[in-house]
């Protein structure tokens, strides 16, 4: 009974892991380092990862040799912001698509790739309801 | 607009002496106002911008203080009288950016034990006292509202000196400073609060205190 009491409030502590360093309402500086940052505003309203975990990046070869970047950043207690970003080059202004804010879709919008090479992957966007967004990440190929 | 103030203090403390008589015994009770500049020190937390010039910027501030002692009879030291008495003292430190704002406003009150040196024509006082400070930053990120609380426990230790022109008038300046210390703090934005515990933006938590230097009228009845 005592070890299932152990377990059970072992498991709430990893379930409920919360990094309280971190200030959400502070936009994370503009990085180009693989800081792990993600920020932008939604609606006005200051959004930032970091004190839920750290944004997951997925990288996808598509069709005809080209590669896709999908962001997912968790910016409140199971609410994310998602967007897939085509076919991402360092130093050029792409598309983003199939953004989301938890189950609301969002308009496309810009991207500037300030890096993207060794493992990183940086930049800003922009999009309607999404806008002063920047995100440094790390990601594997 | 700080400067103006201060000469308009200063013009009506110089009107004050020319009104009263020179009488120099003095009351038991001792209430007292000052205004001045202060002057942030320390770690900064929960603010909005930590480059090096936004912080430097956002040190400067403005103070005022109110006290209230009774001077015993009991004496320390052949001339010095202990007077137990209360402080309230605000102060107000803001700075902006092209990103957002931070209006720091600090309230600190606290039980005092003083010690004061009565003179025929001046008094010197020093003071300590444990109290509680009170802190909001009601900032800004974007054009939207954002509130910093970290109220905590906090001291002071403060030395006066004054001009008695008057058995129940005088003129006095005084340098407070008044610590604390956080390694956390609150913010309200948009409808939620979070406690953010040894703060990654200020490399976790630490001392922080403010100096004023302050000058007023003081009044014995």
């Amino acid at each position: 009974m005592k070890y299932l009491v152990l377990i059970c409030a072992l498991f709430l502590c990893i379930a409920c892991e919360e990094d309280r360093s971190v200030d959400p309402t502070i936009m994370p500086e503009e990085t180009t380092t693989g800081e792990n940052t993600f920020g932008c505003l939604m609606d006005r309203w200051v959004y930032v990862s970091g004190r839920w975990g750290t944004p997951i990046t997925t990288y996808s070869k598509q069709e005809g040799n080209t590669y896709n970047m999908t962001i997912s950043a968790e910016v409140d207690l199971k609410s994310y912001i998602t967007f897939t970003i085509l076919n991402p080059k360092q130093g050029q202004i792409v598309d983003y698509t199939d953004a989301s804010f938890d189950t609301q879709s969002l308009e496309d919008g810009k991207v500037h790739i300030t890096r993207m090479s060794n493992g990183i992957i940086s930049g800003t966007f922009e999009g309607t309801r999404m806008t002063k967004g920047r995100f440094d990440l790390k990601y594997r190929e | 607009m700080k400067n103006k103030h201060y000469c308009l203090l200063f013009g009506l403390m110089i009107h004050a002496v020319s009104i009263f008589a020179q009488d120099t015994s003095i009351g038991k009770y001792l209430l007292s106002f000052h205004a001045g500049p202060s002057q942030y020190m320390g770690k900064f937390m929960g603010i909005t911008d930590y480059s090096n010039q936004y912080r430097e910027d956002l040190r400067n501030g403005i103070a005022w203080n109110v006290n209230y002692y009774y001077l015993t009879n009991k004496h320390i030291f052949n001339s010095w009288k202990f007077a137990p008495g209360f402080m309230y003292e605000g102060s107000r430190y803001e700075n902006s950016h092209s990103d957002g704002s931070d209006k720091i406003q600090i309230h600190f009150v606290s039980p005092q034990l003083a010690l004061f040196m009565v003179k025929e024509k001046y008094t010197l006082s020093l003071s300590t006292g444990l109290g509680y400070q009170f802190y909001k930053d009601k900032s800004s990120v974007y054009d939207t509202p954002r509130k910093v609380s970290m109220n905590k426990i906090a001291y002071n230790l403060s030395a006066a000196a004054e001009y008695l022109f008057s058995s129940q008038w005088g003129v006095s300046g005084k340098v407070n400073w008044i610590m604390s210390n956080s390694d956390s703090y609150s913010v309200r934005y948009h409808g939620q609060t979070w406690k953010v515990e040894s703060p990654e933006s200020s490399d976790g938590g630490g001392d922080f205190s403010h100096i004023s230097l302050l000058i007023g009228l003081n009044y014995h009845f």
